[in-house]
């Protein structure tokens, strides 16, 4: 077990495509870090780098005090060298051999004595729970039984790091939920630094110490799952890890114990927002999730505005209000016991610290 | 371009030892497995197909084999010489004639298997193979038992049967129908399998949205159906004709004898006239050359753009229609053409080769074994059983461990060595046998490598012609090994010769095996590579059969024939017994 290092590393193809631009992050040893990002962020070109099925045209990867990558002092350990297990999105189950057979050949590789092997096999199939399954073929197994496999030959060896790329991606959402509990369990059992790529925020948030966001070959933020939601980086981290309301404003007034007053781009809206440290830097958002848009019935305050319902969506365990706020469009979420019919008025409360100010991300977003 | 600042940082960083470093750096990095193993085969690939190639453009234009002059003088005579202008009518007309005859097969056959709900459809898809039992060499032989004006059984026959007057007819297959007609039946199984393959795979939901719309079953046939497999039957006929207009075995057999000459057949009489023309045999290869590059691409071109034909992953079958009591007509049309395409031929081989000699009677009592007798006791029998065998399964093996490397590069590596072997390889396909067999013989004929006078020369032939064969059939099943199941043994210590050992080999074994059996039979019977490039004690059972053939010993000949078939039967038979297992071992095991 050991952490990993990622120092400035890029990969470009030949054919010049810049797949990873600059990525540069510290995993910690027995950390449960998740690379989270929409398909072509880069996630998964760098998650291959780690293990070494992508050679890194830049930068250093280090394992602990090894260096597996060094692009200017051509150091490159291939995969077999680097001691790591990985789960591959097919699952990667070796079809002609058995249970048994796919989850010993890291052992077999490794030349561990014969009667290890057999109870290093039956050892990582009980923390899966597939024991019964050993002497099967993979054709013969389930989606679900085929990952549980793939992660069983993972762990086997007791590698020094988990690589994990979008495992669960194949999966019907049930059997998802539980594996992710599964993985989540044997992480924190095993304590093997792990890396875990997906493009399911949800996912990212449920499993991961950290999540890293990551957004055209760079990382857009790195954090724990509520620094993540509650203070994204950008509008970019804030669109991608759930739903927002994105505010165009300029600040208007002076900044003040992490308070600053701001104004609606092109409106009346005037609202107080909260800034981390000092103020964001280019064209200003700000950011209110749905769930913190609440409604004040009878109340009174500075934050409490009144609102006009344009539309209302009954969704089971929720209700979700499209409002207008002096011609502003915000989306709220709510207890389904709300009634306001759309045209009629609702006080609802925006509360400075669930009004975050961001900076506008460039580009396609 | 990106040497350079990799120097430029060595030579600043460490003066002297690191330049050094840096070239054993690049010579490390290419020194790896990969290209070790892949290398070499690159290299044999490029040679193999080069060579032979080369020598067929130049002599082409040179006035005679040796004179290395510049002349257009042979492209000339191809249209000017009368003679030749006939021929190259007959060709023309032969080609269209035989797709013609595959799509008035394979047509109806292919809407039967796939769209009906005739009887035993699932069995009659076997039908795929049947060129297979009755390649040219012996199909051509067979018909000409049957259908010979004098001699063919099915005029004897009639004769006696409709009380005809004479000896001869009332059918003939001496000409270009006639050899349009047997490589009709050989070659619509591509018809078959290409329409019946479009039609099965096409989304039926297209056929219903037009019912929907109030078509009628009529106008669905005609403005859906239709043109969605239009592609299919267009490219499959092409590919018809392109195949017939290069086939020499069928002319050779059943052409020539009644003087109907193709640019095949007339090949071959050019290379083996004393001198022989080659430069004219060349010219007139490389115009067969140019009209199957041409027709490919054109081929090409249909099925890409057509690719509209959608196949997607739902497990329904196709709109299947009710025939009624006119599903055992279909079924009745499907075993005639089994007949015709397999077991009639074989049956006239049996025959023929159990009479003395031919004659324009029928009767049970003239059947003796003195052909097989005869055969046996010729040690020229054992010696083409023997080379036959050795070129078989050697060549079939070699084609296929080349072929393995070429499809692991192909398949798994993008860079331009991968795309550039991928083309390449494929020349030979649209080089036609005959073709091919002239260049050879030019082309090992001097240095820098003469192979003429031995085996090496039918085996490199060989090898050469069907390499393709091989590529696709590793190529394809290795496709179908995810490429993270190689990745994974990476991952979990394995080196990349261990990858291959454990992982790869075994994933790829059954398509492996499949390929060398096919290449193994297209072996036995190969003529039209063989009759160029042998040499006097270097026969093969099908050059041996051509000259019984040539020498009118035709009874001996259905003799030999049998034998081949036999002997072709045994070896698929010991293959299948072993071969089942072989692809079974790991899908099946383990089940009970």
């Amino acid at each position: 077990m050991s952490a990993v290092h990622l120092v400035h590393v890029g990969k470009t193809y030949d054919g010049g495509v810049e797949a990873v631009k600059d990525v540069t992050l510290t995993v910690k040893e027995g950390e449960f870090v998740a690379f989270l990002g929409p398909s072509g962020c880069g996630k998964t070109t760098t998650l291959r780098c780690i293990a070494g099925l992508e050679h890194p045209t830049r930068g250093e990867i280090r394992f602990g005090d090894t260096v597996v990558v060094n692009s200017e002092k051509k150091v490159f350990v291939p995969p077999e060298g680097r001691d790591i297990g990985m789960v591959f999105q097919s699952y990667a189950v070796w079809p002609h051999m058995t249970v048994f057979e796919n989850v010993a050949f890291p052992l077999r590789i490794k030349k561990v004595p014969k009667a290890e092997i057999e109870r290093r096999v039956r050892e990582a199939l009980r923390l899966t729970k597939i024991e019964n399954l050993a002497d099967r073929y993979p054709t013969q197994l389930s989606g679900g039984q085929q990952q549980r496999v793939a992660v069983s030959r993972a762990i086997v060896g007791n590698p020094r790091v988990l690589l994990f790329d979008e495992p669960l991606s194949n999966l019907d959402a049930k059997l998802r939920d539980e594996m992710r509990f599964e993985i989540s369990r044997l992480q924190r059992e095993l304590g093997i630094t792990t890396i875990y790529v997906t493009h399911d925020q949800s996912e990212a948030m449920v499993m991961a110490d950290r999540v890293v966001v990551m957004r055209e070959g760079r990382v857009a933020q790195i954090g724990t799952p509520e620094e993540i939601y509650a203070h994204p980086a950008d509008t970019f981290v804030a669109s991608f890890v759930g739903d927002a309301n994105l505010i165009p404003v300029r600040v208007a007034g002076p900044l003040e114990g992490g308070r600053v007053p701001v104004q609606v781009r092109d409106g009346q809206l005037r609202l107080t927002a909260s800034v981390r440290g000092d103020l964001p830097a280019g064209d200003l958002v700000c950011l209110i999730r749905p769930e913190n848009v609440l409604p004040a019935p009878g109340q009174d305050g500075e934050d409490v505005y009144t609102a006009t319902v344009v539309r209302r969506t009954y969704m089971g365990s929720q209700v979700e209000y499209e409002l207008d706020v002096l011609g502003v469009k915000l989306v709220m979420r709510t207890h389904p016991n709300g009634r306001t019919a759309p045209g009629q008025r609702l006080p609802v409360r925006l509360n400075p610290e669930h009004c975050v100010l961001l900076s506008e991300s460039g580009g396609g977003d | 371009m990106r040497r350079a600042p990799a120097t430029e940082k060595a030579a600043g960083g460490y003066p002297l030892s690191l330049s050094w470093g840096a070239l054993r750096d690049r010579l490390g990095r290419w020194f790896n497995w990969t290209n070790l193993i892949s290398m070499p085969v690159v290299l044999i690939v490029a040679f193999m197909v080069t060579l032979p190639t080369v020598w067929l453009v130049i002599i082409s234009f040179r006035p005679a084999t040796n004179v290395a002059r510049f002349t257009l003088r042979w492209y000339e005579r191809l249209f000017t010489d009368p003679v030749l202008l006939q021929r190259g009518l007959n060709t023309l007309l032969l080609a269209t004639g035989t797709m013609f005859f595959c799509l008035l097969i394979g047509l109806p056959v292919a809407w039967c298997l796939a769209r009906t709900d005739m009887p035993f459809a699932r069995q009659l898809n076997a039908l795929a193979i049947l060129p297979f039992v009755t390649p040219p060499l012996l199909g051509a032989l067979a018909w000409s038992n049957l259908l010979a004006p004098r001699t063919g059984l099915v005029n004897i026959l009639l004769r006696q049967w409709l009380g005809l007057e004479g000896n001869s007819g009332p059918i003939n297959v001496y000409g270009v129908w006639g050899v349009a007609f047997v490589m009709g039946l050989y070659y619509s199984p591509y018809v078959i399998n290409f329409v019946a393959g479009a039609l099965s795979s096409m989304d039926s939901t297209m056929e219903e949205a037009a019912f929907a719309a109030g078509a009628n079953g009529w106008t669905v046939a005609r403005k859906i159906t239709l043109p969605l497999v239009l592609p299919a039957i267009a490219s499959s006929a092409l590919l018809a004709f392109v195949f017939s207009a290069g086939q020499f075995t069928i002319p050779a057999l059943l052409g020539v004898p009644g003087g109907m000459y193709v640019y095949s057949t007339t090949i071959h009489q050019q290379a083996k006239l004393w001198p022989p023309n080659l430069p004219l045999a060349t010219a007139l290869g490389m115009v067969l050359v140019v009209v199957a590059v041409a027709l490919t691409w054109l081929g090409n071109r249909l099925t890409s753009r057509g690719s509209y034909v959608t196949v997607t992953g739902r497990g329904f079958r196709p709109r299947v229609i009710r025939l009624g009591p006119w599903r055992w007509v279909a079924l009745a049309f499907c075993l005639f053409y089994m007949l015709l395409a397999a077991v009639l031929p074989i049956l006239s081989l049996v025959y023929g080769s159990l009479l003395s000699f031919w004659r324009p009677t029928f009767s049970l009592s003239d059947f003796t074994l003195a052909n097989y007798v005869a055969l046996f006791q010729a040690p020229i029998t054992w010696n083409a059983m023997k080379n036959s065998l050795i070129l078989s399964v050697g060549g079939a093996t070699l084609t296929m461990a080349l072929a393995v490397v070429a499809a692991f590069i192909t398949v798994r590596r993008k860079d331009p060595l991968a795309q550039g072997l991928g083309y390449f390889a494929m020349v030979p396909t649209a080089v036609p046998s005959v073709v091919l067999g002239v260049a050879l013989l030019i082309a090992y004929l001097r240095p820098p490598l003469v192979l003429y006078g031995g085996l090496g020369i039918l085996l490199v032939g060989y090898m050469t012609h069907f390499f393709p064969v091989g590529l696709k059939a590793a190529a394809s099943s290795l496709v179908q090994v995810h490429r993270e199941l190689e990745e994974s043994a990476r991952v979990f210590g394995a080196n990349f010769l261990t990858m291959l050992r454990r992982i790869t080999v075994p994933l790829i074994r059954p398509g492996v095996v499949a390929g060398w059996v096919t290449l193994v039979v297209i072996f036995m019977r190969e003529l039209a590579i063989s009759v160029f490039v042998y040499s006097p004690g270097n026969e093969v059972l099908a050059v041996q059969l051509y000259e019984l053939w040539n020498d009118g010993r035709v009874t001996r000949a259905s003799a030999l024939a049998v034998l081949v078939i036999l002997q072709t039967a045994i070896i698929l038979g010991l293959l299948r017994f072993f071969g089942a297992r072989v692809g079974s071992e790991w899908k099946g095991a383990g089940q009970g």
